[in-house]
């Protein structure tokens, strides 16, 4: 539609020089009509009210157009900018109409009526502009596409209409084939793509290699999970054939979640406490002081977990023993992550129960951490579930933030509390009885009781992560998930750590560790687990 | 000069006929903001009578203002070298105020250029004539170069001087603002005799000379650690400025202001969750002292106010006044918002962490309204009303924002690709800001 075309174009032109002359020449027209209905004549030197009046408009203009001239300085791309000062403009624009100058109270309030005309002119202009923007095409010229980007862009709005109905996943799909757009295209994908074109504005692309960008977005930003059916693409008959070749990696077994990868191996565990060193750095064990070990959560008949409470100060397993529970306490299943082109995570498969202890080993980059993350929650995989206790692992599920203690690299502290106090947060939001003694047995245990008073900023980054790692280990859990937690520690650091993660296995707590270093592996693994690193 | 003439005829090829009104209007628009602003504050003084303003009060707002200023070039400097300049360059055998003196000199012209100009406006403001102007002009000039002479002066001494000084001058600004309110009370505050200005700028001038020979004998004993010291806060400062973001310099301030912060005895938190959080809240609250003075301070704003802007605005400047005075209590809430790791350590929901993190600088924003209550008549009570409810939402707002994303959706606004997120980002915090003010100026 050409002439459709062009008279949005003309119009634009028409609404974008007045909305920008009207206001200036409100603005400008004011304090003469302002006179004129006082009857004043206009001089600059006729009174002092009115010569104070243009004085202080003068220099308001001044710093105005500094502050102005600044920010656009500063600015690296003043074509972004720009947009973004006129849409806090608009704002601005709207309460200063709302403002109206107090001085005409009890009178005619012109000026107050000649702004807010002034504000609503920008407003509307702006309006108006973006209606007329998204309407039409300005990426190219007028051509027989006009009427299929229309279609896109309705099919757009018909997508976002259906998410805000709560509906997307049964709606999103078939919002290009209500407006032709799916059956004209088949093997195409509406993808939206914003800016970067000629003129601004939605970029539409047709395009089969690129995905539901825009809808993902939306999804994220709304922090829904993203619909796999909807954003992959339909694979032929031909793709299937060509990906059951040598290029496959997964098999049938790891397909079904029946078995683990072939990278899982069974390690020599070294139960008991056969291992453990006495350290006179760790000086609860090196006294023969017990370390505090509590009982876990257990599951209730009904498979959820339920708090049974929390045992005294031992040294051995109370219940349960070494062994191995039978029904799992974490399940993965098929789990795959991508970056970009490099898939880090091929459709892992596992499982943890309790009293169990799985390694995860591999060289850097080949997914440990994030294969951690995608179980903590912090990262979400491209597709595979994550159970806990046979339910979807959701980590802001206050259930599961109870059942899991965490320690990564992003273990955080509030800056303006001290490392005791940060154990005795912990210990009394979990509800551990006497929390203050077994703070100060965990205090010394790690080795920070002379640091027991001093901020987190303040300490070295080994006295950090022993931190770290105590706050794990302050507070009742399931699940231990450790990332390299032999970082930064010394040999008798990792001496002390072996015990405590053979005690988590012997009272019953699962571990899922990452770690370079054998002899902790070794002595506390009884499952090797190796992702089988990036592969595009 | 062939090619310097293709390279502008390609830019002028490529600029669209948009670009400058759109900079036109972006200027014009922005403009005339301030341009009501003042008109507005004139306009509700009564037009052609300029009320007297006391002596008293005026030093001492220009007083805090100068130890304000104060306190910022001194934790930037005010000379600075990046570490690597001082391995490279400084360290080596070159004359270290040879090298230094050209940016000093640098900083103190803008410094006294930047005095000149805001003195200049506040005169024009309050409707000088042009020989008070240019008079004006020159003690703002004097007292800016002043300023940054005095800091690289203190650059060089220790910390703990650095310290009294701040200490002395926002005291005497405070003392000259209690003195301005109590003589405002007994009806016997003097306004600025006309001999002040004309006075005042040839003793702004003599008493820049020895502040710059005293900064300039300074600058070749400045150690590595006093050139060095402001870089973090310079780097954070600058990025948050580039991103447009203030989170970024709010963790080198807090990591600065608790890297002084001495504990001698770990609290312990009473059983239960929510009167550990609370309680751990207001343990935090209470070991910083600085948000108590900043609350303090930022009270005396609308008491201050009350003397020049009309009591229509009264509500509207409490409401400014109450955004720094209630950040502070609000650090526990935004560390919470931005830690997903401190959040799956103290466990519950999200929800409920933070609403139990935005007890503090509620009790903050309600303790800060009932105080500047008896700064305004009675009428004007219900507009003040609204303080806390916007003083809370822009703080829960800039608190939960996600980090700022570049990466996100684009839409056009008729002007060409406006970043959404990221303008909802730039926007979230002010927004609830505007029109509480709106709605406090309507009523």
């Amino acid at each position: 539609m050409p002439g459709t075309y062009n008279t949005y174009r003309k119009l634009r032109k028409v609404i974008g020089i007045l909305g920008m002359s009207l206001p200036v020449l409100l603005v400008v027209l004011a304090p003469l009509l302002k006179s004129w209905h006082e009857g004043v004549p206009i001089h600059w030197e006729l009174e002092r009210s009115i010569s104070a009046y243009y004085y202080t408009k003068a220099g308001g203009l001044f710093v105005g157009t500094l502050f102005a001239i600044g920010v656009l300085l500063l600015s690296y791309n003043y074509r972004v900018l720009d947009t973004i000062l006129t849409t806090i403009a608009c704002g601005l624009a709207i309460t200063v109409a709302l403002c109206p100058a107090p001085e005409f109270s009890g009178q005619v309030n012109l000026l107050g009526i000649l702004h807010y005309l002034g504000a609503s002119g920008l407003f509307f202009t702006f309006g108006f502009m973006a209606l007329l923007r998204f309407t039409k095409s300005d990426i190219s010229p007028p051509d027989k596409n006009w009427e299929n980007r229309k279609r896109l862009y309705q099919a757009c709005g018909a997508v976002i209409f259906a998410m805000l109905r709560g509906r997307f996943r049964a709606v999103g799909g078939k919002a290009a084939d209500r407006f032709g757009i799916g059956a004209a295209h088949p093997e195409q994908q509406l993808a939206v793509l914003g800016g970067g074109c000629h003129g601004g504005g939605f970029r539409v692309v047709v395009a089969g290699q690129r995905r539901l960008l825009f809808l993902r977005a939306v999804v994220r930003r709304c922090g829904l999970r993203r619909s796999v059916p909807v954003t992959r693409p339909r694979r032929t008959p031909c793709d299937a054939a060509s990906r059951s070749g040598v290029g496959r990696r997964r098999s049938e077994a790891e397909l079904t979640g029946s078995a683990t990868p072939a990278s899982v191996t069974r390690a020599p565990s070294r139960g008991g406490r056969a291992h453990q060193t006495r350290c006179p750095h760790f000086r609860g064990l090196t006294a023969g002081a017990p370390a505090v070990v509590f009982r876990r959560w257990s599951a209730t008949p009904d498979g959820r977990s339920g708090r049974i409470g929390l045992g005294g100060v031992g040294t051995a397993a109370s219940d349960g023993g070494p062994g191995v529970a039978e029904q799992p306490l974490l399940r993965v299943s098929d789990l795959r992550r991508r970056f970009g082109e490099h898939e880090v995570l091929h459709g892992l498969s596992f499982e943890v129960r309790p009293g169990q202890a799985i390694a995860v080993v591999g060289p850097n980059g080949s997914g440990k951490s994030t294969l951690l993350q995608c179980v903590m929650g912090i990262q979400r995989p491209d597709s595979g579930t994550v159970t806990l206790r046979g339910t979807p692992l959701v980590e802001s599920d206050p259930a599961v933030r109870a059942e899991i203690a965490a320690v990564d690299d992003s273990v955080d502290f509030f800056p303006d509390l001290s490392a005791a106090e940060h154990l005795g947060l912990l210990a009394a939001v979990h509800d551990v009885p006497d929390a203050d003694a077994v703070v100060r047995a965990l205090l010394d245990e790690v080795g920070l009781t002379d640091q027991r008073n001093q901020l987190p900023g303040t300490l070295s980054s080994g006295q950090r992560r022993r931190l770290a790692l105590a706050s794990g280990f302050v507070r009742p859990r399931s699940l231990l998930l450790l990332d390299e937690p032999e970082q930064r520690l010394d040999g008798q650091g990792i001496d002390w750590l072996i015990g405590r993660l053979l005690d988590e296995k012997a009272v019953g707590g699962a571990v899922l560790f990452a770690s370079h270093h054998a002899g902790l592996i070794d002595a506390v693994a009884d499952e090797r687990l190796e992702p089988a690193g990036p592969s595009s | 000069m062939r090619l310097l003439t293709q390279v502008r005829r390609v830019g002028r090829g490529r600029k669209e006929p948009t670009d400058w009104w759109t900079l036109a209007l972006a200027v014009f628009v922005l403009a005339g903001f301030p341009v009501q602003v003042i008109i507005g504050l004139s306009a509700g003084r009564a037009p052609g009578v300029t009320q007297a303003i006391p002596i008293a009060l005026t030093v001492g707002v220009a007083v805090l203002l100068g130890a304000m200023l104060l306190a910022v070039a001194m934790a930037l400097g005010p000379v600075r070298g990046s570490a690597a300049e001082y391995t490279w360059v400084l360290g080596g055998p070159v004359d270290r105020r040879s090298e230094l003196t050209p940016r000093w000199v640098r900083t103190l012209t803008g410094t006294g250029a930047l005095g000149a100009v805001l003195a200049g406006v506040a005169a024009a403001v309050a409707g000088a004539d042009p020989v008070g102007l240019a008079l004006t002009v020159v003690v703002g000039g004097g007292l800016g170069v002043t300023l940054t002479a005095v800091a690289t002066g203190l650059q060089g001494r220790t910390a703990q001087v650095r310290r009294a000084v701040q200490v002395g001058t926002t005291g005497v600004g405070v003392a000259f603002v209690g003195l301005a309110a109590l003589l405002i009370r007994v009806g016997q505050a003097p306004s600025i005799p006309g001999w002040v200005v004309p006075v005042g700028a040839p003793l702004a001038v003599l008493l820049a000379v020895p502040m710059v020979i005293w900064g300039w004998r300074t600058i070749a004993a400045l150690d590595r650690v006093a050139l060095t010291a402001g870089n973090a806060l310079f780097a954070a400062g600058g990025a948050a400025v580039l991103f447009m973001d203030p989170a970024l310099l709010g963790d080198v301030l807090a990591q600065r202001r608790f890297s002084h912060l001495l504990i001698d005895r770990s609290r312990s938190f009473p059983a239960g969750r929510r009167r550990a959080l609370l309680a751990a809240e207001w343990l935090r609250t209470m070991r910083n002292r600085r948000a108590a003075g900043v609350f303090i301070g930022a009270l005396l704003v609308p008491y201050t106010a009350a003397i020049v802007v009309p009591a229509r605005w009264l509500p509207a400047v409490a409401l400014l006044g109450a955004v720094p005075a209630v950040s502070p209590f609000g650090a526990g809430l935004r560390k919470v918002c931005q830690s997903a790791t401190l959040r799956r350590m103290l466990g519950g929901t999200d929800s409920s962490l933070k609403l139990i993190h935005l007890a503090a600088p509620a009790v903050a924003a309600v303790l800060f309204t009932l105080g500047a209550a008896p700064a305004m008549p009675a009428d004007r009570w219900i507009a003040l009303a609204l303080t806390p409810i916007g003083v809370l939402t822009n703080l829960w707002l800039r608190a939960t924002a996600k980090p700022m994303e570049f990466d996100g959706l684009v839409a056009d606004l008729g002007f060409g690709p406006a970043p959404v997120q990221l303008s909802w980002f730039l926007v979230r915090g002010i927004a609830p800001l505007a029109l509480t003010l709106s709605l406090q100026l309507v009523i």
